[in-house]
């Protein structure tokens, strides 16, 4: 994101917010529904984050890049919706991924098992394409805790990238 | 399946089972217009409200200001209540101020009067001095020197004073008399001007004229008694006659009538 176009946003125009949201709205989307699992909570999320992003792009440092701070603050919020998703409904009744399936449905799926902690550094490494050290950065956690991460969430998955051959 | 290729899975896997949730695009973006349109009109009406509130209480402050002025400053009560706190709030100092000649008489030293003001007061009278303090001259305090008419002094040689007189009228003597008492002998010379000149026991003892010639400190008979008393200050009461002296005697005494002073008299007193 430029630097002119969130200026613009901070100066209150409207048309470059605008352009911000076409910017990435599509990844905000996907991280979010790889995040909360579900397609209505990712866009409550996202509409949720862009509306912070708007009210409070002042505190925004225009010396940082962008686009960490805004993942930060979608990232709250899909933990905010999860949190919302877990009062109304049990853990113990949410769907099972257990068996491995024929398409890439079943990684995703399995993902979508995975431990809070360890689904979202692996969402912003293979989704998002960010480095450890960025996915570091935007989590709040050390580069060592980051990567361990990572691979704790690939260990888990094994059976599903083993067996990728067959997909 | 080797690493690389694994981390690809990952990718396609993530981006197929997410690409559900890009078709919410435009009406997320519905939603978050709507959403920042209300907010926006809702923090307008704040903002107006806020100036409204603003403005009355400014409004109402600035009435209740006025009503204060008015009742402070117009009305007696505000006034005096006023006064009170102003008196409540200042500090009290006590002066001690020296004034000469307050007593009245012309002996009197200084005086010294404790006077408690307040601050205002105080630099009040330092800005301007009581009148009675400096306005008035010093009345003139007669010494012995000035006990004499046309320059003969008290307490000359009898012969001396009554040769010197005569010179200075410009006529001899109408009359010499002489008589005795207990106290010793007394001689009274007289002039045609009226001036009388007393020798008692050989020194002149007093002279009395009428003559407008007959100065005693540039005083003299035809003058009122107000100039006498601009120089002197004011004279004490003798019998018939009002006098000044020099200390606590009645050294130079003079007739008044009408407010005009018809003979002066200078004197010895024993």
């Amino acid at each position: 994101m430029d630097k002119l176009t969130i200026q613009r946003i901070r100066q209150g125009d409207s048309q470059a917010f605008a352009r911000l949201y076409g910017e990435l709205a599509e990844p905000a989307l996907r991280f979010a529904a790889a995040i909360v699992g579900s397609d209505g909570l990712a866009a409550d999320a996202v509409q949720d984050a862009f509306l912070r992003v708007y009210r409070n792009i002042g505190r925004f440092d225009p010396a940082k890049p962008f686009e960490p701070w805004f993942y930060r603050i979608l990232l709250n919020e899909c933990r905010r919706a999860l949190r919302w998703r877990k009062r109304l409904v049990p853990v113990e009744s949410m769907p099972e991924q257990t068996a491995p399936q024929d398409d890439h449905r079943a990684l995703y799926e399995a993902i979508g098992t995975l431990e809070l902690t360890l689904r979202e550094p692996l969402v912003l490494r293979y989704l998002m394409g960010y480095q450890d050290r960025e996915a570091a950065e935007i989590l709040g956690v050390s580069l060592t805790t980051a990567k361990g991460r990572v691979k704790r969430a690939r260990e888990k998955l094994r059976v599903f990238l083993e067996e990728g051959d067959a997909i | 399946m080797n690493r690389q290729q694994q981390d690809q899975l990952l990718t396609e896997a993530l981006k197929r089972g997410t690409d559900g949730a890009t078709g919410q695009r435009a009406r997320v973006w519905r939603a978050l217009s709507a959403k920042i349109n209300q907010q926006e009109q809702e923090r307008k009406q704040r903002d107006m409200k806020r100036r409204r509130n603003l403005w009355l209480t400014t409004a109402a402050a600035a009435t209740v200001a006025a009503a204060a002025l008015v009742f402070f400053s117009l009305t007696p009560q505000g006034t005096a209540l006023t006064n009170q706190i102003v008196k409540f709030f200042a500090p009290e100092k006590k002066m001690d101020t020296q004034i000469e000649g307050v007593t009245g008489t012309q002996q009197a030293g200084l005086a010294t009067v404790a006077v408690v003001e307040t601050l205002q007061l105080e630099s009040a009278m330092l800005e301007t001095p009581a009148p009675t303090a400096t306005a008035a001259p010093e009345p003139r305090k007669l010494t012995w020197d000035d006990l004499a008419i046309h320059g003969v002094k008290l307490d000359t040689a009898g012969e001396e004073a009554i040769a010197g007189l005569t010179v200075a009228i410009g006529a001899a003597p109408v009359s010499n008399e002489s008589t005795d008492d207990l106290s010793g002998t007394s001689r009274a010379v007289k002039w045609a001007d009226g001036t009388v000149a007393i020798v008692r026991n050989g020194k002149l003892y007093s002279i009395e004229a009428t003559a407008p010639t007959a100065e005693v400190v540039g005083l003299h008979a035809g003058m009122t008694l107000d100039d006498f008393k601009a120089v002197l200050g004011e004279p004490h009461e003798a019998i018939g006659a009002l006098a000044w002296g020099v200390g606590s005697n009645d050294n130079l005494i003079v007739t008044v009538e009408g407010g005009i002073v018809t003979s002066v008299k200078v004197s010895l007193v024993e």
